[in-house]
């Protein structure tokens, strides 16, 4: 008895629809493949070992007049209490943020985290930076573009979550902190060079990769253009610390209606608060050293209360607090039972009161020196990275011991 | 000509069908009630919570039909979509009028398409429907701003919108949260062509939205986000910034497509290969 | 042959593990009134089904009105009326707007004036017309089978497949149905009835088809299974059947008859009035000779087989839903 012919025909039916879904799929989960990536005839990189690394490296460090208008989302593991005159901090570095960018150059751009619900903007324009919360219907204004301050979501953009990595060190020293070449990748529909920043010991680091709580951070920049597409800054134990991405981005200038400060009718008008970095910033009556445990400075700290010191990924970041502020600190983080930073090593900072803080790869110290035997008055300083508690008992030793110039 | 003639069947038999209107008229009156306790007790939800917009349409009523839309979108406009779809040829099946379209002879990818074409109708039937309604009751419960005549509604992004973009954005609201519906409309059509149940076609469906939902909210589960039907569908949103962000709206859109293309041709396999014993 | 209506070769189906048609060559000439006959689960429906393309056969072909199926069933099927397993419609619309949505779902030739007056030629026929708006919800079941059977009709098939069509109908009913399908097959419909009700099928067809654990175990006209047996039925009149005459008449028969006779006589089962019933070959003038002979010849009847012997006699589940 022959096979009736329509059940072959069903058979095939059945193959071509199993196959079309085979097919839809991979390309949703896979994206597309690096051969249909924009971006390709630029100029070569990445595969040149040491030089490309290095060229890589600086094209990336001289993304800020890059134009592009993306998405991109990032993520923070950073579980941080959520306290007064932090603003978002700790959701931008605890949570998942989703962004929106128009970037016509480093003074003039918007960001807009997104939500379910609304949007947050920051119009960058003028020296200025201009606030809207749909949520809350309010306009802020007169908060200052430059100076300390605490992170703000356009920091966590991949362009300059990428730049502020590479700033206080050249390439060719990132190369000889152990920069290395990861080959390439495509982000957000574009081919993208890697580059692997480590905390190897150098000459003036011998030590640097045991006191770096992170172990290297990945940084992947358009090869068409030098523009940093995605990073990804991972701790010692593997676990991500903060990453960052392009979902969608398009290189050009951007549309300039989108840059125009919204005046929405109704909404409220407030003047920005001033967080608590900026806060210390001006209002810190010492002026902090040009050098800290070994790491050079990357502020002027006679301009300034908030410092970031360091070199490729080992980080530190001082403020120098008003002394009342920085004793209700800590008597704060001793209430929540934490530990005196280096107990057994008194005698690097004597007199002086500290608490250790840590969260996920973060550490930071309150240090409070109080007055008394010939010093000058009480001072109080917050010093934080992504750092052993060994850097920072260093730093606060040397903070303790060295006597302050007092700022202009 | 032969597929205008049998949807045009098919649409009648829905709207001779008082299930239909009920449905719809349910779907309509969700955003009616919650307009009604808005407007009289002034208590939106804090920002951040509830639904979209429900906090900016208490001063603007005209923003109202796309909040509505959002409030019928997580749940109740797909259990609507998956009963009518899933009552599509099951529903036939149990009747036993299914193997009579069959032999006058309705072909069956025809009688497939034409059942699609009427899921879909209903889908925007509804969404038309809880569109006008609720724009009704928001001007009506809600009022409108004073000023707002002219151009006063904001975007998202705090510029204005004119009432011309207002309901081009609006209706284009209308478009994706249709589109939206084709994932669940394809996979309770699919099971209603292999089941005999038209309750148990629902309720795959349904099934298939709750799972996408849970698994959605489960960072864990972020390696197959990319292929949860529900994963771009508060997207409409951005349909309020500005500029519009098209993004998530267009990855909805494809998403939408590729499910529905995928369930629609196994249920085509299926459908057109299938003994009916029914 | 063109002039055959249905032809299936070798048509098999299964059901996963179950064997529901085994080899089956159905073959229904153009304008026969042909009877489906077999017990409940014997494969008739699933044969029925495979004709219509509803069911797709394992292994086989069907060739329905010269096209085959269900390769060619959009050509065939317009030609089909078909009714199977009972009738249904959507429950909350009257008769009248079933049958106009199922006929507007496949356009035809002619414009909607033609096709409402097919719908209620259709009703018409069936004593539908007059039941108004009615939902079909609100039917008798009686009236739920004449909807349809007018469904089937609407088309104006020239093949009218049917299945129990006179499953619930009161007797009017059935003689209205009956006298329908005669009418229609002396158009030149040919009809397929299905059935389980030998007698219903004794009566209306021509031809007979019967299923028995999904094989065709008989397919034949009526006139030649019921063609004579070649015996002659005969009844003595005789004054008293107690009495010695009963025994006399039977003892002249055999003389006159010899091995003619093939049983031995007995009392005639009719009670009103004596006699005795012979069994006799049917060779000869048997009548004459027994008339000569002096006996009374009250009744002599050429014996022929019922529908029903010949199902039995060739079915095995007997009892299971089939009767006379």
């Amino acid at each position: 008895m022959p096979a009736a012919p329509h059940r072959r025909a069903a058979g095939l039916r059945w193959v071509v629809v199993v196959l079309g879904t085979v097919l839809l799929v991979t390309a949703a989960l896979v994206g597309r493949p690096a051969w249909s990536a924009g971006g390709g005839d630029g100029p070569e990189g990445g595969d040149a070992g040491g030089d490309g690394v290095t060229r890589v490296l600086a094209r990336a460090a001289a993304s800020a007049s890059v134009p592009f208008t993306g998405t991109a989302t990032s993520s923070g593991a950073l579980g941080l209490p959520d306290l007064p005159r932090l603003g978002d901090v700790a959701a931008l570095v605890g949570e998942s943020t989703r962004t929106r960018t128009w970037w016509a150059g480093e003074g003039t751009w918007r960001t807009d985290v997104l939500t379910a619900t609304g949007e947050r903007g920051q119009y960058a324009s003028g020296g200025q930076l201009t606030g809207w919360d749909y949520e809350r219907d309010a306009i802020t204004v007169d908060a200052p573009l430059s100076g300390a301050r605490l992170p703000r979501a356009s920091d966590l953009l991949p362009p300059t979550l990428a730049r502020s990595l590479l700033a206080g060190a050249t390439p060719e020293q990132l190369v000889e902190q152990g920069a290395t070449d990861i080959g390439e990748r495509v982000v957000a529909g574009r081919l993208a060079d890697g580059v692997r920043l480590r905390t190897t010991p150098t000459a003036e680091q011998p030590d640097a990769s045991r006191l770096s709580t992170l172990d290297h951070a990945d940084v992947w920049v358009d090869r068409a253009t030098g523009l940093p597409l995605a990073v990804d800054v991972v701790d010692i134990v593997g676990g991500p610390v903060v990453s960052a991405a392009f979902d969608d981005v398009a290189l050009g200038a951007p549309n300039p209606a989108a840059l125009v400060v919204p005046d929405p009718p109704g909404a409220s008008v407030r003047t920005a608060e001033v967080d608590v970095a900026a806060g210390a910033a001006t209002a810190a009556p010492w002026a902090l050293p040009d050098q800290l445990a070994g790491l050079p400075a990357l502020q002027d700290p006679l301009s300034t209360g908030a410092v970031a010191y360091g070199t490729g990924l080992l980080r530190l970041a001082v403020v120098s607090l008003p002394a009342e502020q920085g004793r209700q600190a800590l008597f704060a983080a001793e209430a929540a039972g934490a530990d005196p930073l280096d107990p057994a090593d008194d005698a690097s900072t004597p007199a002086a009161r500290t608490a250790l803080v840590r969260a996920g790869a973060l550490s930071a110290a309150i240090v409070v020196v109080p007055d008394g035997e010939g010093r000058r008055e009480r001072r109080a300083y917050l010093v934080s990275g992504a750092v052993q508690p060994e850097l920072l008992t260093r730093a606060a030793a040397q903070l303790v011991t060295e006597p302050p110039e007092r700022r202009p | 000509m032969r597929l205008a003639a049998l949807t045009g069947v098919e649409l009648r038999k829905l709207a001779l069908r008082p299930r239909t209107w009920v449905s719809v008229g349910l779907l309509c009156a969700l955003p009616v009630v919650v307009a009604a306790f808005l407007g009289t007790s002034e208590l939106a939800p804090r920002p951040g919570q509830g639904p979209a917009f429900l906090s900016a349409v208490l001063g603007n009523g005209q923003l109202y039909p796309a909040a509505a839309l959002g409030i019928v979108v997580p749940i109740f406009l797909p259990v609507a979509v998956c009963v009518v779809a899933g009552d599509a040829i099951a529903g036939e099946a149990q009747a036993g009028t299914l193997r009579y379209l069959l032999v006058r002879p309705v072909g069956r990818t025809r009688l497939l398409v034409a059942k699609l074409f009427a899921v879909l109708a209903f889908t925007l039937g509804a969404v038309v429907a809880v569109a006008l309604v609720s724009f009704v009751a928001g001007t009506q419960l809600l009022g409108t701003r004073p000023d707002a005549l002219g151009t006063t509604t904001a975007s998202l992004s705090g510029t204005s919108l004119s009432p011309q973009e207002l309901l081009v954005r609006t209706l284009l609201v209308m478009a994706y949260v249709s589109v939206s519906m084709l994932g669940v409309a394809a996979l309770a059509l699919l099971l209603s062509t292999l089941v005999d149940s038209p309750l148990v076609a629902a309720l795959g469906g349904l099934a298939l939205l709750v799972a996408s939902t849970v698994l959605v909210g489960l960072d864990a589960a972020s390696a197959i986000h990319d292929l949860l039907p529900t994963r771009y569908w508060l997207a409409w949103v951005d349909l309020f910034r500005d500029p519009i962000l098209w993004t998530d709206v267009r990855r909805g859109v494809l998403m939408q497509l590729g499910w529905a293309g995928v369930l629609l041709a196994a249920a085509w396999a299926s459908f057109t290969t299938r003994d009916i014993t029914s | 042959m063109s002039d055959l209506a249905v032809q299936t070769q070798g048509l098999t189906k299964r059901f996963g593990r179950v064997q529901a048609v085994t080899d089956v060559d159905l073959r229904v000439t153009e304008g026969d009134r042909y009877g489906f006959l077999g017990p409940n689960g014997s494969g008739k429906t699933a044969t029925v089904r495979m004709l219509l393309g509803l069911v797709l056969p394992t292994a086989g072909r069907v060739r329905v009105l010269g096209g085959r199926v269900p390769q060619d069933a959009a050509r065939v099927l317009p030609q089909v009326g078909a009714m199977v397993e009972g009738p249904a419609a959507i429950g909350h619309l009257s008769g009248r707007a079933n049958l106009r949505l199922l006929d507007a779902a496949v356009p035809t030739p002619g414009g909607r004036r033609t096709r409402r007056r097919r719908v209620e030629d259709a009703l018409e026929a069936l004593g539908l017309a007059q039941v108004g708006r009615r939902p079909v919800r609100a039917y008798s079941l009686g009236m739920r089978q004449r909807l349809g059977i007018a469904s089937a009709l609407v088309r104006r098939p020239r093949l009218l497949v049917l299945d129990e069509p006179t499953n619930g109908l009161d007797p009017q009913g059935i003689a209205l149905v009956t006298d329908l399908l005669l009418q229609l097959s002396a158009q030149g419909t040919t009809l397929l009835v299905s059935s389980h009700l030998l007698s219903e099928v004794e009566h209306l067809c021509t031809r007979v088809g019967v299923m028995d654990r999904g094989h065709l175990v008989v397919q034949d006209d009526v006139d030649a299974l019921r063609a004579p047996t070649g015996r002659l039925l005969v009844t003595l009149a005789v004054r008293d059947q107690d009495d010695d005459d009963g025994a006399r008449a039977a003892a002249l028969a055999g003389q006159l008859l010899g091995s003619r006779l093939l049983e031995s006589p007995v009392p005639a089962p009719d009670p009103g009035a004596a006699g005795v019933r012979l069994v006799v070959a049917d060779a000869g003038d048997v009548v004459g000779d027994l008339v000569r002979g002096g006996l009374a010849v009250r009744e002599a009847v050429v014996e022929r087989r019922t529908l029903t012997d010949v199902v039995l006699s060739r079915t095995t589940a007997v009892g299971e839903g089939m009767g006379a």
